[in-house]
């Protein structure tokens, strides 16, 4: 290990990318902080907002002017530019044109000065991002007061929100700022691609709708009113979070266990279809154990509750997203023959989301610019707590008849489609969807499965938790991760996030030839990445062991007389951005008892096939 | 049930009949798993894959074969040497696979001229009656693939208008299904073997025979609720195969490839039931 480590410093001979910022003082919680008020009109599947948003100037000037998220409006036709880059669709759902969703802003007003603020086409605009100028400047330091009134159409359920029948999901459903980070405003508009970045602050809400709905939101549930209208109004609150997004429908049924999670409280509220009642264990065992995973790994879960909601499956668009305190799922696949619970798609989709209330609801990264900082850090997380419970190699399919690990899953995207795309690219420059998924997800989980198996999983997540405790609260980018895991590792990273994260370098080794006591390991690709080598001896005495840095493009092993059976490149699998590992090992008498035990398995099926087969026709 | 007595009596008094049946199946799979076999040699000069496979992880194995992807990733670079002669191999066990169902139909035809004339009591040998029905079997095995083609998706439509719900909505389906089918199944089985009991090669007439058996007012009741019968057992046999494919893969080999053979005796004998259920029913009718 300690020389796989010191190679791995061997690497960082190239210049370095520009160094991070480091982050200043302590963090602001309380920077974009909202008090809403909406009220759900479930025929027009509308919402009517109005409410006060305040904001801080932590940057070091003077500010004009703010900018504006009008997420919704992605979905005001077929033409928006959001619709035109997901080509109409999204994941698996289909834009319905008939039911689109906007937003409209009816008034804005800066309340320091009383002036009402001119947003672009009265506030009835088709821009997801719009730019407001201040009548009066902001100062550093200072805070803004804004009361805003807007309406909201939902769509129908598309693209983690909407509606399907009277079932409702409110996602980046109000006007939220753009965030102010560094001393200057993200005004990028959303993208397809892209998810979301903002400040920290906290959420008042307060929310109005039909008495026959259940609802959830994130935050702590405080008083719950019964309208003299046939309403109920409940109230939420959060802090330190940096969004806010609720749910109704009158047919969720709501359950709530409390779990401990290092030594902390935290009540898990599942809103569930009726008939997905029956799997309400298998989403609480596994919010449970990410919970308790992530806490351990990377610092305690900082909020009371957790809300887990599975839209039903016509709503399934608004399954498998995050926000803080938050996260929606998907439904359990029900199969026949006991099969159901061999198939981890409800644990898969639940864990993920939940690594995102570290990455990056903790530490906020910019998901749209920089996606792999939360995807690829919640594909890894998924890898890791899926491993604690299942074997590795059968976290996400555990059947008599077949298994299959999440790292293989993202094996496949890696190897099908983004071995050579640089990782950290903003979202919205990913060619497609899937090359976008392939990158981030895939390649950006295998990029962190590898560093901690080349460092170790004690040392690596200690490296990731310094890294969360620093940014916590904050903005990182890809340079203040590196920067961090190099100051925790005690190594510079340099080359490898220059290859494999910036870059389009790739990597593959393979054992070239065996003549008697003499072998050969060739390197194919840009990255020298260090690798172990064992030696299998034909007296069956002790393997020999190696470490190649892999500096050079071929490697020549001589045993010194001692008759090689055979040779494996990186027996332990932690390159897991290696491109072919079928050509790591070459045995020249491999055992014969397992591949009979395969053919004999492989007899049998196909006996039987044939003779279900003649029995049917 | 009297006719399903006797068929049951004439089954089990032939039984050595369904090792007939069996053969072609196991020798087939024997074929395939050489193959199999061969290309496993061939995969495990490069590491432990058959193992890993045999274990399940087979999924996991595939991905790690995805060797076009280095190639598009690093051009002119070339997979294991052994992959490749592994692949054909492993494909062509495959191949013998599939085209093993078109041999085994064959074979079917061939052994039901043999097996009909001894349910009969005829006493030409075996072999000689196998040769002497075999090209109208043939005949009709060809004639009756329409035959299916039409009834395959009727049954599944009629078996899907059950108004069931949930998984076990879903198996009474798939058991509607399988009983429907094996309605069909008989009808033209008793076509099958009045061929040979009234000593007619007309494939056409056996045809019209065995869809008309179901509505002949003697045979109709008798018919239905037999071939209902031998339905249900088939999709009970259906199910214990599926419940296998689900299960065998965690025992040990030894017992696995046990399982694997007793449930392929249990499926010949359903076959020879089938017929002999037909032969008893031409003659009562």
């Amino acid at each position: 290990m300690t020389i796989l480590v010191l190679a791995l410093a061997m690497l960082a001979r190239l210049p370095s990318p520009a160094r991070a910022q480091t982050p200043p003082g302590e963090p602001r919680t309380d920077i974009a902080s909202y008090a809403l008020e909406a009220t759900l009109d479930a025929a027009a599947k509308q919402i009517r907002g109005s409410g006060r948003i305040t904001f801080i100037n932590t940057g070091p000037d003077s500010l004009s002017e703010i900018w504006i998220r009008l997420y919704l409006n992605a979905f005001r036709s077929a033409d928006t530019s959001w619709m035109r880059e997901a080509a109409g669709g999204f994941r698996e759902s289909v834009f319905d044109s008939r039911f689109p969703g906007w937003i409209r802003v009816e008034g804005l007003v800066d309340a320091r000065t009383g002036d009402a603020l001119t947003l672009p086409s009265g506030g009835d605009t088709g821009e997801t991002i719009v730019q407001v100028p201040l009548a009066m400047p902001l100062p550093a330091g200072q805070k803004l007061e804004l009361t805003v009134r807007w309406t909201s159409q939902l769509p129908k359920v598309f693209a983690r929100t909407g509606f399907a029948g009277n079932f409702i999901f409110a996602g980046q459903w109000y006007p939220k700022l753009a965030a102010y980070d560094r001393g200057r405003w993200d005004t990028e508009p959303w993208h397809a691609n892209s998810e979301f970045f903002a400040d920290y602050g906290s959420y008042d809400l307060t929310l109005t709708v039909p008495a026959a709905y259940v609802t959830g939101a994130n935050g702590v549930r405080g008083s719950e009113t019964e309208n003299a209208d046939g309403t109920t109004t409940t109230a939420y609150h959060s802090e330190r979070v940096t969004d806010v997004a609720w749910t109704a429908w009158p047919s969720f049924q709501r359950l709530v266990r409390t779990v401990i999670a290092v030594d902390k409280s935290v009540d898990i509220e599942l809103l569930l279809p009726p008939g997905e009642v029956e799997s309400a264990d298998r989403h609480f065992t596994a919010a449970r154990i990410a919970l308790d995973s992530f806490s351990h790994w990377y610092g305690v879960y900082p909020w009371a509750k957790l809300t887990v909601v599975a839209p039903p499956p016509e709503a399934a668009g608004a399954g498998g997203m995050e926000y803080p305190g938050l996260v929606t799922t998907g439904t359990s696949l029900r199969l026949p023959f006991g099969l159901t619970e061999g198939i981890r798609d409800v644990e898969v989709t639940t864990v993920h989301e939940i690594a995102h209330q570290w990455f990056p609801m903790q530490v906020q990264s910019n998901e749209s610019a920089e996606a792999w900082l939360d995807e690829g850090f919640a594909d890894y997380l998924t890898i890791r707590a899926l491993g604690r419970t299942k074997s590795p190699d059968a976290s996400i399919v555990d059947l008599p008849f077949g298994r299959l690990g999440y790292a293989s899953v993202q094996r496949a995207l890696f190897l099908g489609i983004s071995a050579r795309a640089p990782v950290a690219l903003p979202s919205w420059q990913y060619p497609s969807f899937y090359a976008y998924g392939a990158t981030v997800y895939g390649k950006g989980s295998l990029a962190l499965l590898t560093l901690e198996r080349q460092y170790g999983d004690e040392r690596f997540t200690a490296a990731l938790r310094a890294y969360a405790d620093r940014w916590r609260w904050r903005h990182p980018a890809t340079a203040d991760l590196q920067t961090s895991l190099e100051s925790s590792l005690g190594q510079s990273l340099d080359s490898f996030f220059r290859g494999f994260i910036r870059g389009d370098w790739v990597v593959n080794y393979r054992v070239g030839s065996i003549e008697g006591t003499k072998a050969v390991i060739e390197r194919e690709g840009e990255a020298p990445i260090p690798v172990d080598i064992r030696i299998d001896l034909a007296d069956g005495g002790d393997p020999i062991e190696r470490h190649w840095d892999g500096q050079d493009r071929r490697l020549d092993l001589d045993t010194g007389g001692r008759t090689i059976a055979a040779v494996s490149v990186d027996p332990e699998n932690k390159l897991l951005l290696e491109l072919d590992r079928s050509d790591n090992v070459l045995q020249l008498n491999p055992s014969p008892g397992p591949m009979i035990a395969a053919a004999g398995r492989w007899q049998g099926m196909l006996h039987m096939i044939l003779q279900l087969v003649g029995l049917a026709g | 049930m009297r006719t399903l007595f006797r068929a049951a009596d004439g089954a089990l008094r032939n039984v050595v009949l369904a090792l007939a049946l069996y053969v072609p199946g196991l020798a087939l799979s024997l074929l395939s798993a050489l193959a199999a076999w061969l290309g496993f040699a061939m995969l495990d000069r490069n590491g432990n894959w058959s193992e890993q496979i045999a274990s399940g992880g087979y999924v996991a194995a595939g991905v790690e074969f995805l060797s076009l992807a280095k190639e598009r990733a690093l051009p002119g670079t070339a997979p294991a040497p052994s992959l490749v002669p592994a692949a054909v191999l492993l494909s062509l066990a495959v191949a013998i696979g599939v085209l093993g169902i078109l041999v085994e139909a064959y074979a079917y035809a061939y052994l039901a001229g043999g097996i009909l004339s001894r349910l009969c009591g005829a006493e030409a040998p075996f072999r000689a009656s196998c040769r002497r029905w075999l090209g109208p079997m043939l005949r009709y095995s060809l004639l009756i693939v329409p035959v299916f083609i039409v009834a395959i998706p009727l049954c599944l439509f009629a078996a899907f208008l059950l108004p069931a719900a949930g998984i076990n909505g879903l198996l009474a389906k798939i058991a509607a299904f399988g009983l429907l089918l094996g309605l069909v199944n008989g009808m033209l089985e008793y076509g099958r073997a009045s061929m040979v009991i009234e000593e007619n090669r007309s494939t056409r007439r056996a045809l019209r025979q065995g869809l008309g058996s179901i509505v002949r007012s003697r045979t109709v009741l008798p018919a239905v609720l037999a071939w209902l019968l031998l339905g249900l057992l088939g999709y009970v046999f259906s199910v214990d195969v599926t419940s296998a494919f689900v299960a065998v893969p965690a025992l040990s080999i030894v017992p696995a490839l046990a399982v694997h053979q007793l449930a392929a005796l249990a499926g010949a004998f359903i076959k020879l039931l089938r017929l002999s259920l037909a032969t008893e029913l031409v003659r009562a009718s």
